[in-house]
């Protein structure tokens, strides 16, 4: 096994580090595009029309499987939009957008767990609507919400391994070369497993850490 | 100067729509104390959160000081009033002096340092000085309760509305509320009270109390007169028909 990750290092290595840049990519779409839509979709803000166009949005990116969307959006889109899109690109934004649909459902669903008498004591007090969102309703709702969220980011950690379907070099795919190199799958199977194992590890610590450092009330 | 006219409120039902509040007219001048009072349910509450801003489908009008309140921003009438809730509402994330000076900082755009002299000052006038790093849930309801009035003293509003103030308070507390309100509003803020706690409505010098009936004022009470060991006894003799009926 030590000898086999030896001969191997350098492919493993570049996979783990294009895993760990696409994981952090699709992440950036997730939080960024996840808490927009959440926020839009809460029941405080009243946007009817805004409200139901994204609700059908996250609707359609729940209920296609991430697989079939990465397909989507590597071999449909280009050709009906006629642009050229790279792998990686593809894989990153719909991957992205399909972990958004869960983080604004996280997102959404955090915000209205806050009281509404948080939301009116900020009113009285002379808060808008923005202003309530940032200081009154964002720092509650992270305490609960922040668990959710580092799973949601642990589960789009493990997501990345479907990109290997539309051959971008990342962890799977590394060890996939690998085998069709030496035909010997279980070592290399077990090692990716426990990579992805120590990754998820890490960020469960992390989450932790975290957790502990915003629950001080 | 408070000055209510033909306030109503209907809000949609389920199947119909429901007048939760009828007719409502009255007023208060600078300084007095004016009590809401009737069972669950009267109306009391939405009445004060038509005048807090909460509520904007009304029809009538709320003006203090001249400005009508529904043509105001949240920004513009937190500096005319401000609302204690009957459940505080003080935010959980903030210590007791950050909730006093959160608003100051937001809404009233002072400095930090300004913000803290303020409402440092306030809560010393509140005997609450020594709380002001604990976070809401490590005081007791009364402490709480008084570091809520703080937040609303600190923006300096001309009137301060209280909702059930004394729900949570024994009986020392909500003697040690009526001190306070009553200095409060020798400083010329008026504060208007719903309540039906007979025993703080007993200890109390209020104004005028209003007696509210399924959304109507159906009783006015006004203290004739002045001599204050008096003025509780009247209410008390007023109110006790209408409340144990």
């Amino acid at each position: 096994m030590l000898n086999f990750l030896f001969l191997n290092i350098k492919l493993i290595t570049l996979g783990t580090f294009n895993t760990l840049s696409l994981w952090l990519a699709a992440s950036l779409i997730s939080l960024l595009a996840g808490s927009l839509l959440g926020v839009f979709r809460c029941s405080q803000l009243k946007f009817k029309i805004i409200k139901t166009i994204l609700n059908f949005t996250t609707f359609i990116l729940r209920g296609i499987p991430y697989y079939v969307q990465l397909l989507i959006a590597y071999f449909v889109l280009p050709d009906l939009l006629g642009i050229n899109i790279s792998a990686t690109t593809a894989a990153i934004y719909s991957l992205g957008l399909c972990s958004a649909s869960y983080m604004s459902q996280i997102v959404k669903s955090g915000i209205n767990s806050i009281p509404i008498g948080q939301w009116e004591a900020a009113k009285t007090l002379g808060f808008s609507t923005i202003q309530t969102l940032r200081h009154i309703i964002f720092p509650q709702f992270l305490k609960n919400a922040l668990p959710a969220i580092c799973g949601e980011l642990d589960q789009l950690l493990k997501s990345t391994s479907i990109i290997a379907s539309i051959g971008v070099l990342e962890l799977t795919k590394a060890g996939m070369n690998i085998i069709s190199r030496n035909m010997n799958p279980i070592p290399v199977y077990i090692s990716i497993a426990l990579i992805y194992l120590t990754l998820s590890t890490l960020l469960s610590l992390t989450s932790n850490f975290l957790e502990k450092r915003t629950t001080t009330w | 100067m408070v000055n209510i006219k033909n306030l109503s409120l209907t809000l949609p039902n389920l199947k119909t729509e429901k007048s939760i509040i009828k007719n409502i007219n009255f007023y208060a001048k600078a300084g007095e104390i004016i009590i809401l009072a009737g069972k669950s349910g009267s109306g009391k509450t939405t009445t004060l959160r038509c005048i807090a801003g909460l509520e904007n489908n009304f029809n009538g009008s709320i003006s203090i000081n001249n400005q009508e309140i529904k043509a105001l921003k949240s920004e513009e009438s937190s500096k005319l009033t401000v609302m204690v809730f009957q459940g505080l509402n003080l935010f959980p994330h903030l210590t007791a002096l950050e909730n006093c000076i959160k608003p100051l900082i937001i809404t009233n755009k002072f400095k930090l340092e300004e913000a803290k002299t303020i409402a440092i000052n306030v809560l010393k006038k509140l005997d609450m000085e020594e709380f002001v790093n604990e976070h809401p849930s490590k005081l007791s309801g009364g402490q709480q309760q008084r570091i809520a009035i703080t937040r609303a003293l600190c923006l300096n509003p001309k009137v301060i509305l209280l909702d059930e103030p004394t729900s949570a308070l024994d009986p020392q507390n909500s003697l040690k509320l009526k001190l306070i309100l009553k200095k409060i509003s020798q400083t010329g803020i008026t504060i208007i009270i719903s309540s039906q706690d007979m025993n703080f409505l007993n200890i109390i010098e209020a104004d005028r109390v209003y007696f509210m009936k399924n959304g109507e004022i159906t009783q006015t009470f006004e203290q004739s007169n002045k001599e204050e060991s008096d003025k509780n006894r009247n209410i008390l003799s007023f109110l006790k028909p209408h409340l144990f009926d």
